[in-house]
């Protein structure tokens, strides 16, 4: 930018953007593929960026709907004295607060956990609770509700428009606030929509209900001194930072500058990304970073140095006249800026819309809340980074074009030719017969990083195609779907295997209602129920205990869990918990025969009558954090059950079995015990009762019917069950794989697309800078058809060589990235293909022979004549 | 015996107003074994003959009789299998292919013709030019005169019936340019090569055993030299 080289100010910058412009406007259709190529990484980089960020944010918020705040921390169980601590803490951004009063305990919301609650109006807004329609409740008999709730006492509130309606109405609640019930009747003054995945639904009562009913303490939750009370009526402070980075870092700060208890527990929440920053996601989205950004400057480099080879005659005329080469740098880079424009802009454009439609087809494969907001929006942010990106993208790749051009003799630029500046080396070898082919292989080799760039941009796509082909192929559909469904349907209630709700399950809702109406139906080979005895404290007896303690307690695959997790009241470890009370919470299952039929066999042997006899039970392995099942109890061994009663029966071990989650309940325990009793035995035992899961299968002929009777039976006569099926799976799969299939085919299209405008552009230069060099040889007696032999022979050796690099790229991709990441996911079957880079490489090879024909035809129309004239221009 | 001749050679370019006429009418024809100089300003029509002469410009009318075809009876990739068969090319440029050596430029009309190159033959050329000691160089590791040697040898390795050389020493000092002219015509007499050769300078044109001159696309003179 400087003028130094030039004397003391002189002023010639305006001269030489104008300059720049015009040598563009002369070579129109170059600067199209310049900004062609530019708006192609643009449009990578606001493709990524789009869906990145608005994923990011979709993640961010699903995750706070679940924990039910925005804030980056809460500080629990707090006095007021305590709050004003951090109220008057001027460093944070944020300070609002909530007061837990208690739980309603209606009937009604058996399985809808509702927690009774005082906000403020920040707070309301953080927790997502700020009615959509109406206000906060003011007054002691004014409540502010979640639909939800609304909903399940009765109250149709399940869209938006029907709210304003149930302003007004008087419901009357059950409250459990620790120490005191009430059974009070409110008026409904606000809803806001609730969101299922929450852990809890939100009822907000008013001040002066709280301050009337469940005073907030004065006496610290954290002194040792105080005696142990219901957290009712203490404060929860939800705290923003103004960075939200570290986010435990910076509590424990504030817990040390504010001079709060030291055990004061917070939670910090791990719905914010940015503040835990996730390592591999990290990972993952620099790696695709850095390969559009590799692709990107390997076509702008390309271009740019092809654009700066073909008018390198008008920059040594420019220097013959006293041009300096800072200057010709200067131009080369406002050249530049002027094509980023446009090329940028038009990248920007196109990559936020097609991320904008691709963002769904991702999104639908993660979990989130039914709430999350599924609008997208253009987050400036996208716009700032990609921008920025293909910016700097372009501003590096260009950096060799202004070196080259900067150093251009003027002599020299007016004789350029390709090659001719490379020193050859004298040939040893015996003078081969000059036939097409080697003409091609010399060709190639003129400019030798360029081919390397060229074939380096064509074999990336080749690459990342093969790499997702291979992920995708390894994905095991039978793994994945027998994991979920052992048999053809399962069908339970639909709390039953949603991974957001841990309480309230519901585990008997297959009743004879069901059970009847699915007999009823053509088709059903073999039916089987499924019962539960939930959470059952076992005692066990000193023998049985010494077998878990040396078989599971000890085993290396729990023993870090048993020592580490320390209760902090009591200052014990899991296993000093276990050794001293000899107790483990176990679910017993009843089964049906059908079921206890397709339970996997991980030891002993199951023999269905002696079986059902009553004496024998089977249990399961134990599930580790590794692959292995731990085998608590053999084969043969007795052990002693206990009911939820506290009645004892002694059975014999018939078979360890692997239950997989498609049969049980869907659970975390530190130590997975579960029992397994035929159904008759169970009635017995545990009593009688209605189904957890049923399960069946059907006749290939009729499953589609099922299928059909299925969806519309749970959908309408018992709307609370909730079907699974081999089909439902299958979907599901298809969606996910799928998934990985749009995303890479889009890469790949991109990348190829560039890879082929590469070879276009490094094609139509060495066929322009050679035009003497082919009327000469057309002089001598070369025919046209010769020369196209010859060209299209280098397009072929190109692709060939981009094939081979592909292949041997490929080859180290699937075995040193794809093997490793799909260790990592359970339903990935490993194996070595290069099937896509054969499929692909006739399509190459095709393409690589035509573009040279199609660009000879183009520029061979001069005579011989007139292109040989061009060496005396 | 005639191996070369024209008749009522017209090349226009351009229309109207824009109209030159390179070539108004041009008769003349060359003997076997003849070294024939073409003069003329620059402007004058020399280039646009020549062209015509070896086919690289098809004319507005008229005709080119070489070895008794009229060459523009031939389609576009018949004449330049023609050529490479009958007539050699000189040009002031050199026009080497880079990507060759030397001994690859020379037999490379050969080589297009999908003819063994004979051997004996090309080391006889090789030999006169003084190139044995470059076979394997490529273009640019040899000085100016030595390309255009090299181009001369290209230009005889096929046996052509016709030469024609277009300013051939117009890159190169007077010394080097007398040595390469002499070159051409010791080896025109060594293989009884018809020579047609385009100047715009008199004193190389007094070499040639006849001089044509061309004005504003007419020829005069014809005498031959003594």
């Amino acid at each position: 930018m400087s003028n130094n080289s030039m004397g003391p100010q002189v002023s010639n910058k305006k001269t030489i953007r104008s300059l720049a412009k015009k040598m563009l406007k002369k070579n129109n259709s170059k600067s199209r593929v310049i900004i062609t190529s530019i708006a192609l990484c643009s449009f990578m980089f606001a493709m990524l960026f789009t869906v990145g960020i608005n994923l990011i944010d979709r993640f961010q918020e699903s995750n706070m709907r679940q924990i039910g705040s925005s804030a980056d921390c809460g500080f629990k169980y707090l006095t007021e004295e305590e709050y004003d601590l951090i109220k008057n803490d001027t460093k944070l951004k944020d300070v609002s607060r909530s007061i837990y009063i208690g739980d309603v305990v209606n009937k009604e919301l058996a399985k809808l956990r509702t927690e009774v609650r005082w906000v403020d109006e920040v707070n309301a807004e953080k927790s997502f609770s700020k009615p959509e329609v109406g206000q906060l409740p003011k007054n002691e008999d004014e409540i502010a509700i979640s639909n939800l709730v609304l909903n399940e006492l009765g109250y149709g509130a399940d869209s938006v428009d029907k709210y304003e309606s149930l302003i007004g109405k008087k419901i009357k609640l059950s409250l459990d606030c620790g120490e005191t019930d009430l059974d009070k009747e409110f008026k409904v003054v606000g809803i806001f929509t609730g969101d299922r995945v929450a852990i809890a639904q939100s009822a907000l009562i008013s001040k002066a209900f709280q301050e009337k009913y469940v005073p907030t303490p004065t006496l610290s939750y954290y002194d040792s001194e105080t005696p142990y009370s219901d957290p009712n009526g203490r404060i929860s402070a939800d705290v923003d930072f103004k960075i939200p980075f570290n986010i435990n870092g910076q509590i424990e700060k504030m817990i040390v500058r504010d001079g709060l208890p030291e055990n004061v527990e917070v939670g910090s929440n791990w719905g914010s990304i940015v503040g835990t920053g996730d390592m591999t996601t990290i990972l993952l989205a620099a790696f695709l970073l850095l390969i559009i950004f590799a692709s990107g400057f390997l076509i702008i480099n390309n271009v740019y140095r092809i654009n700066v080879y073909s008018d390198i005659r008008s920059f040594g005329l420019l220097k013959t006249i006293g041009c300096s080469s800072k200057q010709l740098k200067s131009l080369v880079k406002w050249q530049s800026i002027y094509l980023s424009v446009p090329g940028i802009l038009i990248g920007l454009v196109l990559g936020i819309v097609v991320g904008a439609e691709l963002l769904p087809i991702v999104s639908k494969q993660l979990v989130f809340a039914e709430t999350t907001k599924n609008s997208f929006s253009v987050n400036p942010l996208i716009i700032i980074f990609a921008g920025l990106f293909s910016y700097v993208t372009v501003r590096l790749s260009v950096r060799k074009s202004m070196k080259i051009v900067s150093k251009v003799s003027p002599i020299e630029a007016v004789r350029f030719l390709e090659g001719t500046n490379l020193k050859w080396k004298t040939r040893k070898k015996k003078a081969s017969t000059i036939s097409p082919l080697t003409l091609a292989k010399r060709n190639l080799s003129r400019d030798k990083k360029k081919a390397v760039f060229v074939i380096l941009s064509l074999s990336l796509s080749i690459v990342i195609m093969n790499t997702v082909y291979s992920l995708v192929s390894g994905f095991d559909e039978d793994k994945y779907i027998q994991t979920f469904v052992k048999t053809d349907f399962s069908v339970a209630d639909a709390t039953l295997d949603n991974p957001a709700i841990f309480d309230g399950k519901n585990t008997e809702a297959i009743g004879d209602k069901f059970i009847d109406n699915i007999s009823k139906q053509k088709g059903i080979e073999e039916l089987g129920n499924i019962y539960i005895e939930q959470d059952v404290i076992q005692t066990f007896t000193d023998e049985d205990f010494d077998k878990i303690d040396e078989r599971l307690l000890k085993d290396p695959a729990l023993s870090g869990d048993m020592s580490q997790v320390i209760n902090p009241e009591t200052n014990e470890t899991l296993y000093d918990y276990y050794k001293a009370t000899k107790e483990a919470r176990t679910q017993i299952y009843g089964m049906d025969d059908f079921v206890i039929k397709n339970l996997p066999v991980v030891a002993g042997s199951v023999d269905l009558d002696k079986f059902k006899t009553g004496k024998y039970i089977i249990v399961n392995g134990c599930e580790t954090m590794g692959d292995d099942l731990l085998v608590y109890f053999k084969p043969g061994e007795k052990i002693t059950v206990s009911n939820n009663d506290g009645e004892q029966r002694e059975y014999e071990v018939m078979a360890v079995v692997d239950l997989s989650l498609a049969l049980r309940l869907q659970m975390f325990a530190e130590l997975d015990l579960n029992y397994i009793l035929p159904h008759e035995e169970f009635n017995d035992f545990c009593g009688e009762r209605d189904a957890m899961r049923c399960v069946f299968n059907v006749d290939d002929k009729h499953e589609n019917d099922i299928e059909k009777w299925m969806d519309e039976y749970t959908n309408g006569v018992e709307s609370n069950l909730k079907y699974t099926s081999r089909k439902v799976y299958r979907d599901e799969f298809k969606e996910f794989t799928s998934m990985f299939v749009i995303v890479g085919g889009l890469i790949t299209v991109i990348l190829a697309l560039i890879g082929i405008l590469n070879l276009t552009n490094t094609l139509v230069t060495s066929i322009m800078s050679r035009r003497v060099e082919l009327a000469m040889l057309e002089a001598v007696g070369e025919t046209k058809r010769m020369q196209k032999k010859s060209i299209c022979l280098e397009g072929v050796l190109y692709s060939l060589l981009s094939v081979f690099i592909g292949l041997v790229l490929s080859g180290l991709f699937t075995v040193l990235l794809i093997r490793p990441v799909g260790a990592g996911m359970w339903f990935f079957k490993w194996h070595f293909t290069l099937a896509p880079v054969f499929i692909i490489m006739p399509f190459m090879i095709i393409i690589a022979a035509i573009i040279p024909y199609v660009i000879y035809n183009k520029f061979m129309k001069a005579s011989v004549v007139e292109r040989l004239r061009l060496t005396e221009a | 015996m005639e191996i070369l001749s024209t008749k009522k050679l017209v090349k226009t370019y351009g229309k109207g107003a824009n109209e030159v006429n390179a070539l108004k009418g041009v008769d003349f024809s060359v003997e076997k074994g003849e070294f024939v100089a073409i003069v003329g300003t620059s402007g004058s029509g020399k280039s646009t003959l020549l062209h015509m002469l070896g086919g690289l410009d098809r004319p507005t009318s008229g005709e080119v009789v070489i070895d008794g075809k009229n060459i523009f009876s031939l389609k576009d990739e018949e004449l330049t299998i023609f050529r490479r068969r009958k007539i050699g090319f000189i040009f002031q440029s050199f026009n080497l292919v880079p990507v060759l050596t030397v001994y690859e430029n020379i037999v490379l009309p050969l080589e297009l013709d999908g003819k063994k190159p004979d051997e004996e033959y090309i080391a006889e050329i090789v030999e006169t030019l003084g190139l044995k000691e470059k076979l394997n160089s490529y273009p640019n590791q040899l000085s100016g005169g030595q390309q255009q040697r090299v181009a001369i040898a290209r230009a005889l390795s096929s046996g052509p019936a016709i030469i024609l050389a277009d300013e051939p020493t117009g890159n190169l000092d007077s010394k080097t340019s007398q040595d390469v002219l002499s070159l051409l015509k010791v080896s025109s007499e060594r293989y009884s090569q018809t020579i047609i050769m385009i100047t715009h300078n008199d004193e190389i044109a007094q070499l040639a055993d006849r001089i044509i001159r061309i004005e504003d696309g007419e020829i005069f003179g014809g005498e031959r030299n003594e």
